[in-house]
């Protein structure tokens, strides 16, 4: 007993950004009563949440990225988790920038926002390090039942109420299934710690016969249903439904939230989930195989398929930039599983590289809707002909971001993707290999296909004429916002050495 | 090429930090012009536009030189400058680094293209000032950004910067082709060498890819018999069964092989493995290490290296004694071209042999390698069939003419093949192909020269002529001599087409012979510079062209190593010098017709010679002509945009004769930013012969075979023939020289005989055929054009009722199962819904509509969805 509570004490060494956040969430909420009736509230709440980021942010950078089991094993603390967190407090701070200009979120209310976001940031933290099925569960549902409210701030907004709704039903549906799936895992193995599955489902395989057939299903069925939770965050079919209404519902600066954070967040629990207990020590090739004889990467390589083609062929079909760029996140979701799908060091770096990548330009892609709604008030791909025109920064970093996410060269775009498609093409040539190029030729098919609707925002923009002559002039910061992001993107396009030496270093993840 | 190349050992780098500053000025030159050109232009400071332009190239010249004085000191096998930048992507094995490398070839090249590019920048300030474009930064923008592209082309160290390059000297081309873009013919221009260059560039990628599949085989094909663990990268598992001849000599993928202090026997397995299998070499800069990205995430200590140290047959193969202890061999598919040229020319490695033993579809696939790499220069180089977008190329301004498709860009495929002369040289068969189509392009070009009225189209096709007389070089062998050619071609050529500039410029933008004449009188810099060229690309000794041009003929000749579809042909080497020989006469006639027809004779332009400017004060160099007997006065005032002038002489010289349409039609010299130019290209065109003097002569070897030796090491075979007999062929080269011009002489001279309209009057069914260029252009039209648009109509068809009827019928389908889901709703879901609508106050409102909503459906989907997935489980082997 002292041990544990020995334990947990000196966990609290490795847990300091996570407690800056958790006050700082509860710090937020009690500035935002004080300062009620300050003139410069707005200024004053967002420079409280950028404080209590940056603190995490310097608290992280003081941390030892050396593996360690925090709180009895209960999260984990390491370079990888690390990698993630700094995903979550660009999403958190980037998120907290376009806010504190936009008016999607009311001054009177602004303070809960920041303080629910610094809620929602730490849950993701908390999905990057948890090993265990009870923080698991828990990060997920802060994570979603935070993002439940924020999507419908707007009370009075019906669209944004009406998305609030289904986002809870679909997650408490999806959180749902998942604590039954855990809960067949904990009567098949008898722990919760993850990191002390595989031994046990290396027993549990050795039993043969009837039995050994029914232990599989079982295992299979609560593998499907934990990963019903993930998928429902990452927006892998068949959890993505919820997707397009949310993201068009939910106000736009938290929609990029969305689309970033949790799906990163998703997958960095994906990764130690399946890599961590679902399969053998990686090999001297930076390949592992599943165990117990579950093919979970075979089966994830055709979620990952449906996922981006269904993602990209209904994307054809949207005007609204906010749905499209809705199924544009399912389809990037489906090219991130491709490098779960193929088990493999390279792969794993790929995921990691394009969730980096990916919050730089699904960020910049969702600034520029909001950019041109401020000023049109719509979401439509009409109101966009002849951007150009109207303001060449936005077009031109629209353009950038689009050729971006469909993986043209030189954009960083292109980087992610190719880490992603090469994973899979060096699983090409081992055993399944045939499958594993199918899923590569499927992935190209489907890039050239998110060419098309891609492009088409580009010809509005660049070549149609402009039918609304509204002005578009965004604010100063949006467009320090928009040179940045676009700088970033052509940077990482032609020098990734950095991103790639990062993701190299923080590979390494806590094992049982 | 005598050199014994068994004594070659892996390149020895030196380093050299600023190489990236001479692609970078030209950069940052059409940067600043993109940038603020036009604003520089709206206020008043136009020749701010050129001093940054021609600044640019300056700089980038002499750090090219700089880079000349120090490789200059080296030992001749130490000649190898590099540079690298950064890491650009790494990917398994394969490492890109944004590196420079220049060994003496690569540097001959840089040495052409920023000194001639800097002459041409500054001859382009004269001749684009009064542009009728009026986007004098677009010009100097575009043409710096090439500039750069073609240094990326020539010094990048790995196929991709070479490829970027590759591409981007193209789009600058386009772009300067198409510079007159609201001539719709000119934009098409543009648009057909863009299309032309696309096949081309297919081929270049194809081969690309093939040689590295090829290396790729090289040690897959013994990881299999070694090391069973190793994981190959695609493509590799398919060349089993050539494994048997690797097999001794198992190579270990990227494996450093060192030098140990016992030698391992040529082939003997050792089992001795480079102890560190991701030590990167010293020379790589790159920061991490790239081969290993399990690294860090195993647990288990990354053991490649162990693995491939235990395996059997594991081979240290030895560079020679001299070359000194450490040195490394990366062996595998690689882009970087000096790891590309040690292992393959490195005969320890095994493979060169191996590559040859490789085939693919029955053919050796260095045959296919060679080729598809030539069909690349093919495009670029405007070789038969693909030069029928250099003609039309010259809608382009002349300066744009005299670089790009004369000295530099259109070079860029001779440049490649002698880049990768140890691939083409392994392949006698891919060497006989590029012998041959050059050889046809040099007679076919040549032939459609004659009979050309259009200056810059009788340059074009004399370009495309000489190109091919580059292709005889490096095909047969004697890649020196193609790239001397190359080089004294760049001096003459460039000189020929921006005399041509000059007088199009002094006529007032005639380009057509017929309506020239008598220039020498009122233009004699410019005729004498064109004269001198002409005296060079026709082959007459003590001018540049006859050492490069003789030198290939007479190596052609000789050759014994050429070979069509595998099958040695020694009767090749003969044709080709025949038919070059008839090539060089024609080149020698058709360039002292057009030399006749411009300057000799009287002028046959626009009338009217009033018109008296003021007196130019800075025509100086153009002196001579004022004081001409005839009274013609032509004083039209210099356009001088020398900085030094500044933009008073310039707005008085708008004022003084209103715009370029309003002065007299009286013929006139450049200006002295366009003479000096042409005067240098001439001299170059005849100081030139100094580096190629044969050795027949010298008794020695040319100054540029020493020089280029250290990076042309293949080693072609030739027949040995007595000196004698070399002076035999140089005359006969002479000879066919003179031939050329005595007819030029007795048709054209003065364009008083009427014997060339007789012979035109007598044989006018080959004149027309000839003179249209053998309907090359309607043929491409009818037979790829033509079915291009029905196929595009076609598909556009297919598009509008096949692919829409699809649509609408999937939408239908989707309104249908919208009224099932509806109908399940309204009659099943309804009932539970209300009561959670009930239950929920604030939300109320929405909730009626999430009733007919499809929430529900979601939630099925996903139900049935993970079912799906469960089941996917067990369906999965």
């Amino acid at each position: 007993m002292e041990q544990l509570i020995g334990n947990n004490l000196a966990s609290v060494a490795g847990f300091r950004p996570e407690l800056v956040l958790t006050f700082g969430s509860i710090a937020l909420l009690v500035l935002d009563l004080v300062l009620r009736r300050s003139r410069s509230r707005r200024a004053l709440l967002a420079g409280a949440a950028v404080i209590v980021l940056g603190l995490a942010a310097v608290l992280l950078a003081a941390q030892s990225t050396a593996s360690t089991p925090l709180f009895n094993g209960m999260i984990a603390s390491d370079a990888f988790a690390t990698f993630f967190k700094w995903i979550f407090l660009a999403a958190g701070f980037l998120t907290v920038l376009i806010v504190a200009q936009g008016d999607d979120y009311p001054s009177p209310r602004v303070g809960e926002f920041y303080g629910l976001l610094l809620a929602v940031v730490l849950g993701m933290f908390l999905m990057a390090s948890a090993t265990n099925l009870l923080t698991i569960y828990m990060s997920i549902e802060l994570v979603s039942m935070v993002s439940y409210v924020l999507a419908g701030f707007r009370k009075s907004d019906r669209k944004a109420a009406e998305a609030s709704l289904k986002y809870v039903i679909y997650g408490s549906v999806a959180s749902g299934v998942m604590l039954f799936g855990m809960s067949y895992l904990y009567g098949l193995l008898g722990t919760f710690d993850v990191l002390a599955f595989a031994p046990k489902i290396a027993e549990l395989s050795a039993t043969t016969g009837a039995a050994g057939a029914a232990t599989k299903l079982a295992l299979v069925v609560a593998v499907v249903f934990v990963s019903s939770g993930v998928g429902y965050k990452i927006a892998s079919v068949p959890w993505h439904m919820w997707c397009p209404d949310v993201y068009e519902g939910a106000p736009t600066p938290f929609t990029a939230f969305l689309s970033v954070g949790p799906k990163a967040a998703g997958f960095a629990l994906a990764l130690r989930f399946f890599l961590g207990s679902f399969a053998g020590p990686m090999g001297a090739n930076g390949m592992a195989e599943s165990i117990a004889g579950i093919p979970w990467p075979a089966v994830i390589g055709v979620l990952s398929a449906v996922t981006m083609t269904l993602g990209n062929l209904t994307a054809i079909a949207q005007t609204n930039l906010k749905r499209l760029l809705a199924y544009s996140s399912i389809a990037h979701a489906g090219y991130t599983l491709m490098g779960l799908a193929t088990l493999s060091a390279l792969g794993m770096q790929g995921v990691m590289i394009y969730m980096l990548i990916y919050l730089v330009m699904n960020l910049g892609a969702f600034l520029v809707v909001i950019v041109v709604a401020e000023a049109t008030g719509s979401e439509s791909i009409f109101d966009y002909s002849g951007l150009v025109h109207r303001h060449p920064l936005a077009a031109i970093a629209f353009g950038i971001f689009l050729f971006s996410l469909t993986g043209l060269p030189p954009f960083a775009g292109f980087t992610g993707k190719w880490y992603l498609f090469y994973a899979v093409i060096e699983r090409a040539s081992g055993p399944a290999g045939f499958w594993y190029g199918a899923l590569a030729v499927v992935g190209a098919l489907n890039t050239a296909v998110s060419l098309y609707y891609y492009a088409r925002i580009i010809r509005a923009m660049f070549l149609e004429a402009p039918h609304v002559t509204d002005r578009v002039a965004p604010k100063l910061g949006y467009q320090l916002m928009l040179g940045a992001f676009s700088a970033a993107i052509l940077v990482f396009g032609i020098w990734w050495a950095p991103i790639v030496e990062w993701s190299q270093r923080s590979m390494v993840m806590l094992r049982g | 090429m005598e050199h014994a190349s068994h004594a070659l050992g892996p390149v020895l780098v030196e380093h050299a930090s600023y190489l990236w500053l001479v692609p970078l000025f030209p950069l940052l030159g059409a940067l600043v012009n993109v940038l603020f050109g036009w604003r520089f232009e709206r206020s008043g400071k136009k020749s701010l536009v050129h001093v940054v332009a021609v600044g640019a190239m300056a700089l980038s010249f002499l750090t090219a030189a700089y880079a000349f004085v120090q490789m200059l000191h080296l030992p001749a096998e130490r000649r190898f400058l590099q540079n690298t930048l950064w890491n650009l992507f790494s990917a398994g094995r394969v490492t890109v680094d944004l590196a420079f490398a220049l060994d003496p070839l690569s540097m001959m090249m840089v040495l052409i293209i920023t000194f001639i590019g800097t002459l041409i920048h500054l001859f382009s300030v004269g001749y684009m000032w009064e542009d009728e474009a009026k986007a004098y930064w677009r010009f100097f923008a575009w043409l710096n950004l090439f500039v750069f592209s073609m240094l990326l082309l020539v010094m990048g160290d790995n196929f991709v910067l070479m490829f970027f390059g590759w591409e981007g000297v193209g789009l600058c081309s386009y772009g300067l082709i198409a510079f007159y873009y609201t001539d719709r013919e000119k934009a098409a221009a543009g648009m057909k060498a863009f299309v032309v260059n696309r096949f081309g560039d297919f081929g270049f990628l194809a081969g690309l890819f093939l040689l590295f599949w090829g290396l790729g085989g090289a040690w897959a094909a013994s990881c299999h018999t070694g090391g069973p663990s190793y994981q190959a990268t695609p493509g590799m598992h398919s060349l089993a069964g050539a494994s048997d001849a690797a097999a001794s000599l198992a190579l270990a993928p990227r494996v450093s092989l060192r030098e140990h202090a016992a030698p391992a026997k040529h082939g003997a397995p050792a089992g001795h493995a480079a102890p560190a299998e991701h030590a990167a070499p010293a020379e790589h800069a790159a920061p991490a290490e790239h081969a290993a990205p399990a690294e860090h995430a195993v647990p288990a200590e990354h053991g490649a290296a162990a693995e491939h140290g235990t395996a059997p047959g594991h081979a240290t193969a030895s560079a020679k004694g001299e070359h000194g202890v450490g040195a490394q061999v990366m062996v595998g598919p690689t882009l970087n071209f000096r790891e590309l040229r040690d292992q393959v020319v490195i005969e320890e490695t095994g493979i060169a042999e191996h590559l040859k033993d490789q085939r693919v579809w029955g053919v050796a696939l260095l045959a296919l390698v060679g080729i598809f790499l030539f069909v690349g220069a093919m495009g670029k180089s405007a070789q038969l069939p693909l030069y029928v977008w250099l003609p039309d190329a010259m809608a382009g301004p002349t300066p744009v003419s005299a670089l790009i498709h004369a000295a530099t860009m259109v070079t860029a495929g001779v440049y490649m093949v002698a880049r990768l002369n140890f691939i083409f040289a392994l392949s006698p068969s891919a060497m006989g192909w590029v012998a041959l189509i050059g050889t046809l392009t040099a007679v076919f070009a040549a032939s459609i020269g004659f009979f050309q009225y259009d200056i810059k189209k009788v340059l074009a096709y004399s370009t495309v002529s000489q190109l091919g007389f580059m292709f005889i070089g490096v095909g047969v062998g004697v890649y020196w001599a193609g790239a001397y050619h190359l080089l004294t071609h760049a001096f003459f050529k460039a000189c020929l087409f921006l005399g041509s500039g000059s007088v199009i410029l002094g006529c007032h933008h005639e380009q057509d012979m017929r309506k020239m004449g008598g220039l020498k009188k009122y233009m004699p810099i410019t005729r004498w510079t064109y004269l001198i060229a002409c005296w060079a690309i026709a082959g007459f000794p003590w001018a540049a062209g006859f050492y490069s041009k003789d030198e290939i003929l007479w190596k052609a000749f000789t050759s014994e190593h050429l070979a069509l579809f595998g099958t040695a042909t020694p009767w090749l080497g003969p044709a080709i010098y025949i038919a070059g020989l008839l090539a060089a006469t024609g080149t020698s006639f058709y360039m002292f017709r057009s030399y006749f027809m411009t300057f000799t004779g009287e002028y046959r332009g626009g009338q009217g010679h009033g018109h008296e400017h003021g007196e130019d004060p800075h025509a100086s160099v153009a002196a001579p002509h004022h004081a001409d007997p005839h009274g013609h006065h032509d004083a039209h005032p210099a356009p001088d945009p020398a900085p030094a002038h500044g933009a008073h002489g310039h707005d008085a010289h708008g004022q003084a004769h209103g715009g370029h349409g309003g002065h007299g039609h009286t013929p006139h010299e450049s200006p002295w930013t366009i003479t000096l130019v042409l005067v240098v290209l001439a001299a170059g065109a005849v100081l030139c012969s100094l580096l190629g003097l044969p050795a027949a002569w010298t008794g020695h070897e040319p100054l540029l075979e020493q020089w280029l030796s250290p990076a042309l090491t293949a080693e072609v075979p030739f027949v040995h023939k007595p000196h004698a007999l070399e002076f035999v062929f140089q005359a006969l080269g002479v000879g066919a020289g003179a031939i050329g011009f005595v007819f030029a002489w007795v048709l054209y001279k003065d364009n008083k005989s009427k014997v060339p309209a007789a012979l035109k009057e007598k044989f006018l069914g080959v004149w027309t055929v000839v003179y249209n260029k053998y309907y090359v252009d309607e043929l491409y039209d009818l037979v790829v054009i033509r079915p291009s648009l029905a196929w595009s109509r076609a598909l556009s068809w297919f598009d509008g009722h096949i692919i829409d009827w699809l649509v609408n019928f999937a939408g239908s389908v989707a309104r249908g199962f919208a009224g099932i889901d509806g109908w399940i709703d309204k009659h099943f879901v309804d009932g539970a819904v209300n009561a959670v609508a009930t239950l929920t106050i604030e939300g109320g409102r929405t909730l009626r509509r999430v009733q007919t909503g499809r929430i529900q459906t979601y939630l099925y989907g996903a139900l049935a969805g993970g079912l799906a997935v469960i089941l996917l489980n067990f369906l999965i082997p």
